[in-house]
């Protein structure tokens, strides 16, 4: 695993703007970041697959013993939700995607940093545009990504409706990019995709509906479920036929009380760092994460405490692992999950040990033996 | 690690638009409709930090957070989502 600095294509901005990538700069900034990549071997590549198949695997146990044991509190998930997670669960609703964010340098076992199972985003830039990037820059290696032939194959899987909607909030190019590239999959698998605004959701007293008053059997919302649930229309959730992507039990691995659970489920598991909900237990340095906290906000690690509007839901304390430092830049791997299986991954930097929403994507590729 | 190279991107290259609704969020005052300030429960601590519904105004009122056309109701979602994005 080694990070080399290449000149970017001089034509990179027109080839982001070709392929709708609207959010390569942010506010001026640079997202996508082609100025250095990423390489690793074949076998780092399958270090990591199977990592992160083993990792799928245990979060599947600890969502199972979760609602058979009811770990609510331990999640912090309030009771209303339970009832709505639990028939998810016991439904088995099929879950489309997720992303593990993991720390690795190239040796050991990669570690669990934490589970983004219900809106990761990231998702284009690392199907489509690191696609791109690699048959330009190295037309003759490899990438460890099939997330794109996964995703609509995955649709024709999940036991949906013939018409499934598609909803984000306003105002965010991110989002809506992620959507609409999902929107993209699902209609390449032959499905009916209409789009609309979250605060466009209506409701007739019986069904949620379109702005054609068609009821909605099928939604994917990139919109968290503790969002969905605590608006107003959250009431109507439990009652309503509509099958949603993710599904609510989805919620019970985006609550990072997961992480304690997986601890104490399979204490010293080489993938899984110590986890817990008191403070001070793992006998070392620690980070504290608000259960649902998002895009490093509220965090508070050895000499970084940052902003924002999560916490009083409670926090998890997670042994201090710090990202790898890599000529100024902290990497962290996102690992795309699509239908339960490994299916690729995604580089982000920063300049700081925690992963932002300004960190910046960088493209990667593998060589395998000749 | 792909088994098809070629991507169609029929939304994101070919530019296809969302509907174009102005349906925005606000809570309304139950005696006259009109619009007014108001906060739900979020942000608040303890068991109140994500649910539900505990709208409130100034005044005290009890007030609807949606608004209807016919009998459907909208913005019902979409209130909790911080100022930036969803996505994580």
């Amino acid at each position: 695993m080694r990070r080399h600095s290449i000149p970017p294509r001089h034509d990179w901005r027109d080839r982001a703007r070709d392929l709708g990538f609207s959010y390569a700069e942010i506010a001026g900034e640079p997202y996508w970041d082609e100025t250095a990549c990423w390489e690793f071997t074949a076998a780092e590549v399958d270090v990591l697959d199977d990592a992160v198949t083993e990792l799928e695997r245990l979060t599947q146990l600890a969502a199972d013993h979760a609602v058979r044991f009811n770990k609510r509190v331990e999640l912090g998930i309030p009771e209303g939700a339970w009832p709505i997670l639990v028939r998810s669960w016991e439904r088995r609703e099929p879950s489309l995607y997720g992303r593990m964010d993991l720390c690795w340098d190239g040796t050991g076992p990669p570690k669990l940093l934490e589970y983004n199972a219900d809106t990761p985003t990231s998702l284009f830039e690392s199907s489509v545009v690191q696609w791109e990037w690699l048959k330009c820059a190295y037309p003759d290696a490899d990438q460890f990504n099939s997330i794109h032939e996964a995703l609509i194959a995955a649709w024709g899987s999940m036991r949906l409706p013939k018409q499934v909607h598609f909803t984000c909030m306003r105002d965010t190019a991110e989002d809506k990019g992620n959507t609409d590239y999902l929107r993209d999959t699902a209609m390449q698998a032959g499905l009916d995709a209409p789009f609309l605004f979250i605060d466009e959701i209506g409701w007739d007293g019986h069904r949620f509906v379109d702005m054609n008053r068609t009821e909605i059997r099928a939604m994917f919302k990139l919109y968290p479920w503790e969002f969905l649930l605590r608006d107003e229309f959250g009431r109507n959730v439990a009652s309503a036929a509509t099958q949603w992507i993710e599904p609510a039990w989805r919620l019970l691995l985006s609550s990072k009380g997961i992480l304690a659970l997986l601890w104490e489920l399979f204490p010293n598991h080489p993938n899984l760092l110590p986890a817990f909900r008191e403070p001070n237990r793992t006998g070392q340095l620690e980070i504290a994460k608000p259960l649902f906290g998002r895009e490093g906000a509220n965090i508070d690690a050895p000499g970084i405490k940052t902003e924002g509007p999560y916490g009083s839901e409670g926090y998890v304390h997670q042994l201090w692992w710090p990202l790898p430092k890599i000529g100024g830049n902290y990497p962290v791997i996102g690992a795309w999950i699509v239908a339960g299986k490994s299916h690729g991954i995604g580089i982000r930097e920063d300049s700081t040990p925690i992963t932002r929403d300004t960190s910046r994507f960088v493209p990667h590729y593998f060589r395998s033996p000749p | 690690m792909r088994t098809a190279i070629a991507i169609s991107l029929v939304l994101l290259g070919g530019g296809a638009t969302a509907m174009a609704v102005n349906n925005t969020k606000r809570c309304q005052d139950p005696a006259t409709g009109e619009p007014i300030a108001c906060s739900n429960s979020y942000g608040r601590s303890g068991s109140s930090y994500w649910f539900f519904h505990s709208y409130t105004s100034s005044t005290g009122k009890s007030i609807s957070g949606t608004h209807s056309s016919s009998s459907v109701a909208r913005s019902g979602f979409g209130s909790s989502g911080s100022a930036h994005h969803a996505g994580s």
